[in-house]
C-alpha cells in the first residue's frame, strides 16, 4: 500500500533529521575547537570531524537526500586534505565550512528550497580545497582515494556505538510516555476520590443499624404475638402474612449485614490495590521524568557556531567556553531556556564585548570571553551563569535610559539602589545600547528572557562591574516533574494556583488589611504587599458570601520575580498533584488562565497564570475593599435544577438580586442540603433524575421543620393537570419554563418572602 | 411548528414574493432530473426552534453535567468541560447569534463540532432526530426570516428546517480566543 510506504518514508526522514542534527552539532563543535586549538589539536580531532561528516553523508544517501550528500562530500574533501597535513586552513576556510554546515541545516529544514545557496557553498568549498591543496599532491586533488574511502566506510554509516545499555528513543514517543504517566496520576486521583465515596457509603450502614435497632422491640413483640397462639388478639387471617413478613424482615437483616460485610472486604481489597497502584504510578512517573533529562551541552553545542558567526559579523573576537555541560536537565526545560540563553549571548557579544582595539587599549586581551558555567543547586534546580569580560553595564546609563523612556521618574531614579537599577534592564522598552543593531538592542529581549525563565519557575539575576564585565545568572528547575497546585475556592469557582509561584498560604484578620493608596494591602515578612480578591481580579461572576462573614481571610502569597501579591480567597481546600491541560483548540490563550485540571470528582478547575496575575495586579486600577461585613443578613435560596445551564442562570439571576444561593442537581441532593442548612425559599425544577420536584415538595411538606418553607416549582410541564398536582401537594407557585420571565420570578419570590415574615 | 409572524402587511408581501418566484421557476425550461446529493444531518432544538447540522462535522453528542466558566472570555463561550480527559470549550449559539431568549430551556446537550483544525461544543436544548437533506436543493434563507445571520445558514429544508453551515461556524474568526494576539 502506498499509504504505509509514505508513512514509512516519512518516519525514515524523521529519524534521519534527528540523527543529522546530532552530527551537525558535533561537526560545528569540532570546527570551533579546531580553529581555536590550531594544529595542536592534531589529527584525532580532524579524524573525528571527518568521520562525522562521512557518517552524515552516508545517512543522507540512505534517505536519498542528494544535495546534503553532495555538500557533505565537499566538506569531507577538505578534511581529507587536512588529514594529509597540508597547509593549515585559514579563517576564511573555517568560515566556509561553517557556512556549509548552515546550508545543510537549511536543507534539513526546507529540503530543496531554491533559496538555499547550495551551489554557491559547494563552489566555495571547491575553491578552498584547491587553495589548501596548493598543487602539492596532484593525485589527491580529485578527492580522497578509494582506499581512504573504504576505511571509514560502511561501518560508519551506522550510528556510532553508544554506551552499552542505552537505547535511542524518539522525542515524540517520550512525550507520549509522559502524557501516559500523567494520565495515570489523574486516574490515581480519581480512585482516591472513589475510595472516599465508598467509605462515605459504608458509614451509612450504621444509620441503618440504628434505625433497625429502633424497631427491635416492636419486632420482638410481633414475633411473640405470631408465635403465641394462645391469648393473641390477632385476627387469624393476619397470622400467616405477618409470619411471612417477619421471616422476610429477618432475611432482609441478614442480607444487609452480608452486604455490609462484602462491601467492607471489597473496600479493604480496593484500598490495597490502590496503594499498590499509587506506589507503582509514582515510580513510573518519577522514572519517566528522569528519562527526559539530557545534558545541557546538547543545546549549548550549536551555540558555538552561532557565537563564531555573530562575533565575526560584529567585528569582535570572542572565545566561547562552556563548563558543566554534562549537568542534566529536562529536555522540555532546555527547549524553553535555549532562546533566553541565545539572547543573553547575543547581548554579551553586541553590548558587552568591546572591539579588539578598544580591549587592548584597556589592557585586556584582544579576544573577549563568554563563559557559560552550569552548576547544580540544592533542591532540584540548576544555575546557569552567562558571564562576559566586556565593558559592563553602567547603572547611571540604565537610570538615564529608564527616565528617558518614562519608565521611572527622575527623582525615583536617584533613590534606586544599584541592584534595583540593574533590574531595570529587564523592563521592556529599555535598551542602553546607543546603536540598535541587527543582533540585539531592541529593548524587548531581556524582558522576554525574564518572562520565559519565570514561567519555568526560575529566576534571573544580573551583576555587572563597569569595565570588567557582566554576569547573568539563571536558576531553573531540573525537571517539570509532577506539578503541584494549591486548590482554592473564590466566589463560586474552584481554581488551582501552581505551587512553584506560591510563597506562602496563610490567613489574615480582616482588621489587618491595610489601605495603601486606596488599594487593599497586607503586611508580609515586614513588607507591605498588594492584596487582590481572586475572583474579582479574574472578572468572574458570583459574590463570595463567606468572606463577608468570616473574620479571618485565607490568602495565598504569589511571587514572580521581584513582584509579590496576596490573593484573598474564600477557602484554601488542599494541595495536590496536578496535570495541567490546555483549554482546547478554541481557547488558545486566555488572559490570566494557564490551563485546566480535572479534579478527583471529575469537575474541571482552571489553573491560574501566576505571572500574569502578579503583573496585572500591580498594574491595574482597582476599587478599594469594602470596610467589612455589611451586617445585613441576606435571604438564602436553594435552587434545585438538573440542567447545568438553567441552574447557573437562576443562580446568577438570584445573586444579582442580592440573595445568597446554594444549588442542587436533583431532589435527593436538595433535600439533603435542606436538612443541614436553613433556607428562606426553594426554587425547584420538576422533571429531574433520582428524585423529582413533586416528590421533593411532598417531602418538604411532610417534614415538621420544613413544612412552612415556600416552594416554587419552575417546570417545562405545562399541562393544567401538572399544575393542579403541583399546587395540591403544596407548592406555593408554579412557573412554566416556556413563559419564564426573570422579573416575574423575582416578584413571586419577593411576595412569598414577605408573606412569610 | 411555530413561526414567529410579523405584521399582516409583511406577510402579504412575502406571499407575493413567493408567488413571483414560483412563477419565474415555472417559466424556466424543465431541468434534467439530477441525482440529489444527500447529506446526513443531526436535528436539534435551540431556543424553541429546530435547526440541523451536517453530520460530517459532528464528533459526538452528550449531556453536560457541569460547566466550568472561563472568566475573561466573550459571553458566547459558556465555559469548558472534560470529555474523556480532553478539555472541550462550549459555545452558546443563542448569544453568538443574538437569538432573543424567551422562557427557560434545558440547554444541557452538547454537540461537539470539529473540522480537524478547531474543536468545540455547541449547547442545544434537545437532540430531536437524525436525517438527510439534499444539500444542493435547499431553499435559500430569506433575510429577516430566520433569527440567525444568513452567513451561517446553508439553507432551509422543507420550508421549515434551518440547516446551519457548520463549516462557516467553525471558520468564524470569533471562534478563536487568543489573548496573546492583543
Amino acid at each position: 500500500m502506498t499509504g504505509s510506504d509514505e508513512e514509512f518514508e516519512r518516519r525514515l526522514l524523521e529519524t534521519f533529521r534527528e540523527e543529522a542534527e546530532e552530527y551537525l552539532d558535533a561537526i560545528t563543535e569540532g570546527l570551533v575547537e579546531l580553529e581555536r586549538a590550531g594544529a595542536s589539536a592534531g589529527l584525532p580531532l580532524i579524524e573525528s570531524v571527518y568521520r562525522k561528516t562521512h557518517s552524515l553523508k552516508g545517512a543522507a544517501r540512505a534517505v536519498n537526500l542528494r544535495t546534503i550528500e553532495s555538500v557533505c562530500q565537499n566538506i569531507e574533501n577538505i578534511f581529507a586534505l587536512m588529514k594529509q597535513g597540508g597547509t593549515p586552513p585559514d579563517a576564511e576556510t573555517y568560515d566556509r565550512l561553517h557556512q556549509a554546515v548552515t546550508v545543510v541545516r537549511m536543507l534539513l529544514a526546507w529540503a530543496d528550497d531554491p533559496s538555499v545557496p547550495t551551489t554557491e557553498v559547494i563552489a566555495m568549498l571547491r575553491e578552498s580545497r584547491l587553495l589548501l591543496d596548493g598543487g602539492k599532491s596532484v593525485g589527491a586533488a580529485a578527492g580522497p582515494s578509494p582506499g581512504q574511502m573504504a576505511h571509514p566506510g560502511q561501518k560508519d554509516t551506522a550510528p556510532e556505538p553508544k554506551e552499552r545499555g542505552t537505547v535511542r528513543i524518539a522525542a515524540h514517543k517520550l512525550d507520549r510516555l509522559i502524557a501516559g504517566a500523567d494520565a495515570l496520576l489523574t486516574t490515581r486521583l480519581f480512585l482516591t476520590q472513589r475510595m472516599l465515596e465508598l467509605e462515605d457509603m459504608f458509614t451509612r450502614f450504621s444509620l441503618w443499624q440504628w434505625n433497625y435497632a429502633q424497631v427491635g422491640h416492636d419486632l420482638r413483640q410481633l414475633r411473640e404475638a405470631t408465635s403465641e397462639t394462645t391469648g393473641a388478639a390477632l385476627p387469624p387471617a393476619f397470622v400467616l402474612p405477618l409470619e411471612r413478613t417477619m421471616e422476610f424482615l429477618e432475611y432482609n437483616r441478614e442480607f444487609v449485614r452480608l452486604l455490609q460485610h462484602d462491601l467492607g472486604s471489597h473496600m479493604r481489597g480496593t484500598e490495597l490495590d490502590r496503594s499498590a497502584l499509587e506506589a507503582s504510578t509514582s515510580e513510573i512517573s518519577d522514572l519517566i521524568h528522569d528519562a527526559v533529562l539530557v545534558p545541557i551541552a546538547s543545546i549549548l553545542t550549536p551555540f558555538s557556531g552561532f557565537v563564531r558567526e555573530f562575533s565575526r559579523t560584529s567585528g569582535k573576537a570572542v572565545e566561547f567556553i562552556v563548563e558543566g555541560g554534562e549537568v542534566e536537565v529536562d529536555r522540555r526545560i532546555l527547549e524553553a531556556v535555549a532562546d533566553p540563553l541565545r539572547h543573553l549571548i547575543r547581548n554579551s557579544i553586541d553590548h558587552g564585548i568591546e572591539r579588539p582595539e578598544t580591549r587592548v587599549q584597556h589592557g585586556k586581551p584582544p579576544a573577549g570571553t563568554i563563559r557559560i558555567w552550569i552548576s547544580p543547586l540544592t533542591g532540584s534546580s540548576v544555575r546557569i551563569e552567562v558571564a562576559d569580560d566586556g565593558r559592563g553595564i553602567d547603572g547611571r546609563v540604565v537610570r538615564r535610559a529608564a527616565v528617558g523612556k518614562g519608565l521611572i521618574g527622575a527623582d525615583e531614579a536617584g533613590e534606586l539602589t544599584e541592584d534595583a537599577a540593574m533590574r531595570l534592564i529587564f523592563r521592556s522598552g529599555l535598551s542602553t545600547s546607543p546603536f540598535v543593531t541587527e543582533i540585539s538592542g531592541r529593548g524587548l529581549g531581556l524582558s522576554i528572557v525574564e518572562e520565559s525563565v519565570t514561567r519555568l519557575g526560575g529566576t534571573v539575576g544580573v551583576v555587572s562591574t563597569v569595565g570588567e564585565g557582566t554576569t547573568f545568572t539563571l536558576a531553573v528547575p531540573v525537571n517539570l516533574a509532577t506539578l503541584r497546585g494549591v486548590v482554592v475556592r473564590s466566589g463560586r469557582q474552584i481554581y488551582v494556583v501552581p505551587m512553584q509561584s506560591v510563597r506562602q498560604v496563610s490567613r489574615v484578620r480582616r482588621e489587618a488589611i491595610l489601605q495603601q493608596d486606596r488599594r487593599p494591602a497586607i503586611r508580609f515578612q515586614g513588607e507591605v504587599i498588594e492584596a487582590i480578591r481572586l475572583h474579582e481580579a479574574l472578572g468572574a461572576a458570583g459574590a463570595s458570601p463567606l468572606s463577608d462573614r468570616h473574620e479571618q481571610i485565607p490568602v495565598v502569597i504569589l511571587s514572580h520575580g521581584a513582584g509579590r501579591i496576596a490573593c484573598m480567597v474564600d477557602e484554601v481546600i488542599r494541595v495536590q498533584e496536578i496535570v495541567v491541560r490546555p483549554l482546547g483548540s478554541q481557547l488558545r490563550c486566555v488572559r490570566l488562565i494557564e490551563g485546566a485540571v480535572i479534579l478527583g470528582n471529575g469537575n474541571v478547575a482552571l489553573v491560574l497564570d501566576p505571572l500574569e496575575l502578579v503583573q496585572e495586579a500591580l498594574a491595574a486600577e482597582r476599587s478599594p475593599l469594602p470596610a467589612g461585613p455589611t451586617g445585613k443578613v441576606r435571604r438564602s435560596v436553594l435552587v434545585v435544577e438538573d440542567s447545568v445551564t438553567s441552574r447557573s442562570l437562576l443562580q446568577n439571576l438570584l445573586e444579582r438580586a442580592g440573595y445568597y444561593v446554594e444549588t442542587a442537581a436533583d431532589g435527593m441532593e436538595g433535600f439533603a442540603i435542606l436538612k443541614k442548612h436553613e433556607f428562606d425559599i426553594v426554587i425547584s425544577d420538576v422533571d429531574m433524575p433520582v428524585m423529582d420536584g413533586f416528590t421533593l415538595t411532598e417531602k418538604i411538606r411532610a417534614n415538621p421543620r420544613l413544612a412552612r418553607l415556600p416552594v416554587v416549582l419552575v417546570t417545562s410541564l405545562d399541562l393544567p393537570e401538572d399544575r393542579d398536582h403541583g399546587i395540591a401537594i403544596g407548592a406555593d407557585a408554579y412557573i412554566v419554563k416556556a413563559g419564564f420571565k426573570q422579573p416575574d420570578l423575582l416578584d413571586i419570590i419577593d411576595s412569598l418572602m414577605r408573606g412569610r415574615h | 411548528m411555530t413561526v414567529p409572524s410579523g405584521g399582516d402587511g409583511e406577510d402579504a408581501e412575502r406571499v407575493m414574493a413567493v408567488l413571483a418566484e414560483r412563477a419565474a421557476k415555472l417559466a424556466l425550461p424543465e431541468e434534467e432530473p439530477r441525482e440529489a446529493v444527500l447529506a446526513d444531518i443531526l436535528i436539534f432544538r435551540l431556543a424553541h426552534r429546530r435547526y440541523a447540522l451536517e453530520m460530517k462535522y459532528i464528533r459526538e453528542v452528550f449531556i453536560i453535567r457541569e460547566i466550568t466558566p472561563v472568566p475573561g472570555t466573550p459571553e458566547y463561550i459558556a465555559g469548558i468541560c472534560a470529555v474523556r480527559g480532553e478539555i472541550v470549550s462550549l459555545v452558546d449559539l443563542r448569544i453568538l447569534f443574538a437569538i432573543p431568549q424567551k422562557g427557560l430551556t434545558d440547554l444541557n446537550r452538547v454537540i461537539v463540532l470539529t473540522d480537524g483544525r478547531i474543536t468545540f461544543g455547541i449547547l442545544a436544548d434537545y437532540i430531536t432526530d437524525i436525517g438527510t437533506v439534499p444539500t444542493d436543493d435547499l431553499a435559500p434563507a430569506e433575510p429577516g426570516e430566520d433569527l440567525i445571520d444568513e452567513r451561517y445558514i446553508m439553507g432551509v429544508a422543507d420550508g421549515q428546517l434551518t440547516v446551519l453551515d457548520a463549516a462557516a461556524i467553525l471558520a468564524d474568526p470569533r471562534m478563536v480566543i487568543d489573548d496573546s494576539r492583543q
